[in-house]
């Protein structure tokens, strides 16, 4: 039941999945400010 | 008296009897609690169609059922999981992370109970696919769920729904005790300064498309469960489309809503749901939801050792998809520490991060896992 290479397995992917998230979110936020650059928003207040 | 007639009554089982009683558990839940009735109702009626002895909702012998074949046209081919991704797409409103957009990196780290569940479900025997779709009850996004059950564990699509489901509904019970736990009254109340800004149309339009292509050039698995999504939000944001924009929040959400609930039920027949996996996933559910938010808060707290203007790290729970009640129980719980206290914003901006952070866990579960099993 024990099985320490599904266990190494699970824990690269959680490793590799988690950096891959916080990637995405670093390109999508960098998207977003450039497109806000790009495009500029109007300040209401 | 025909035998014929009153065969399903002798022959049924107290395992049948048992799920006929889990459905109406998760009935009276969707009408008397109000938790996320519109899918854990047609999910306990379906369950009691499908445990009455020789029922025709689902194929007996050659006989076809139409939930079995719903759930070959609507759910194995992924379509209907789909559909409701274009609604969802449809729903959701972008711009509180153009007004915010640091926020974006809770939206990453409140995932952080995907994984440490999938590790915890492989510790408990379950492989590594299984492990992947109970871990990703912690997306607290219904329709991700099905979407990555239904590729990687059929056989555990039922009892990874209705937990799925069940959780997102206890997000109000579930997030402040472990939120308290992990901070002081201090960090609490917290305040956060923000200011109102309006976000460009155009800026709106090129958001889903630039993730969907960036996305997909990265995971190419991911491009059907973000396209779907970001194709709806770009019927609601072009401005042209307005009634299939409705059509898409109101209609094609409630058509594909009421026909995924019941079908999905078609898999709760007693004998798929009452093992001891069924019990493991409802732990395990819970501790994803657990970990979610910890992972959150301490991502907060951890970006406070170096920041100036601090994070009130509650904000990082509400990084989780569950959208908008774990913007409201943030926002709720702030006020409660100090009334003066407006985190309603920023906790939306964190929560609509969770909502694209939870699919794109989804979508690098989907493209990671094959390589390794």
């Amino acid at each position: 039941m024990f099985n320490t290479d599904l266990i190494t397995d699970a824990l690269t992917i959680t490793l590799e999945g988690m950096l891959g998230i916080f990637a995405f979110m670093l390109i999508f936020y960098l998207s977003i400010v450039l497109i806000d650059k790009i495009f500029p928003k109007k300040i209401e207040k | 008296m025909d035998n014929a007639l009153f065969s399903a009554l002798t022959s049924i089982t107290w395992q049948q009897i048992v799920m006929i009683l889990v459905g109406g558990i998760l009935i009276y839940l969707a009408i008397a609690k109000e938790y996320e009735p519109n899918l854990l109702l047609p999910i306990g009626f379906g369950a009691i169609l499908v445990n009455i002895p020789f029922s025709s909702a689902i194929d007996q012998g050659d006989m076809e059922g139409a939930l079995t074949v719903f759930f070959k046209a609507g759910i194995l081919t992924e379509v209907f999981p789909l559909l409701i991704f274009v609604a969802v797409g449809a729903m959701i409103d972008f711009s509180p992370l153009f007004k915010n957009p640091s926020l974006l990196l809770f939206g990453a780290a409140a995932q952080f109970g995907i994984f440490f569940t999938m590790t915890s479900a492989t510790l408990l025997g379950f492989n590594l696919k299984e492990a992947a779709s109970i871990g990703i009850i912690g997306a607290a996004d219904g329709p991700t769920s099905i979407y990555v059950a239904t590729r990687f564990a059929q056989n555990l699509l039922g009892p990874i729904s209705v937990a799925a489901y069940s959780y997102m509904a206890l997000v109000p019970i579930i997030q402040p005790p472990v939120i308290k736990a992990l901070t002081t009254r201090k960090e609490r109340k917290i305040r956060m300064e923000g200011k109102a800004k309006s976000v460009s149309r155009t800026s709106l339009i090129l958001f889903p498309i630039i993730v969907t292509i960036f996305a997909g050039l990265v995971a190419p698995s991911s491009v059907a469960l973000i396209g779907f999504l970001m194709f709806g939000n770009l019927i609601r944001e072009c401005g042209v489309l307005n009634k299939l924009s409705l059509a898409a929040q109101n209609e094609l959400s409630s058509i594909v809503t009421i026909l995924l609930g019941i079908t999905i039920a078609s898999t709760m027949t007693a004998d798929r749901f009452l093992t001891p996996s069924t019990l493991m996933i409802i732990g395990l559910g819970l501790i994803a939801f657990i970990m979610d938010t910890a992972g959150g808060v301490l991502f907060a707290k951890f970006l406070n050792l170096f920041l100036k203007k601090k994070i009130n790290p509650m904000v990082g729970a509400a990084g989780i998809s569950a959208f908008p009640m774990s913007a409201r129980v943030i926002h709720s719980m702030g006020q409660k520490e100090d009334p003066g206290n407006y985190l309603l914003m920023h906790a939306v901006s964190a929560n609509v991060a969770g909502q694209i952070g939870s699919v794109i866990a989804g979508g690098l579960i989907l493209s990671l896992v094959p390589l390794f099993s």
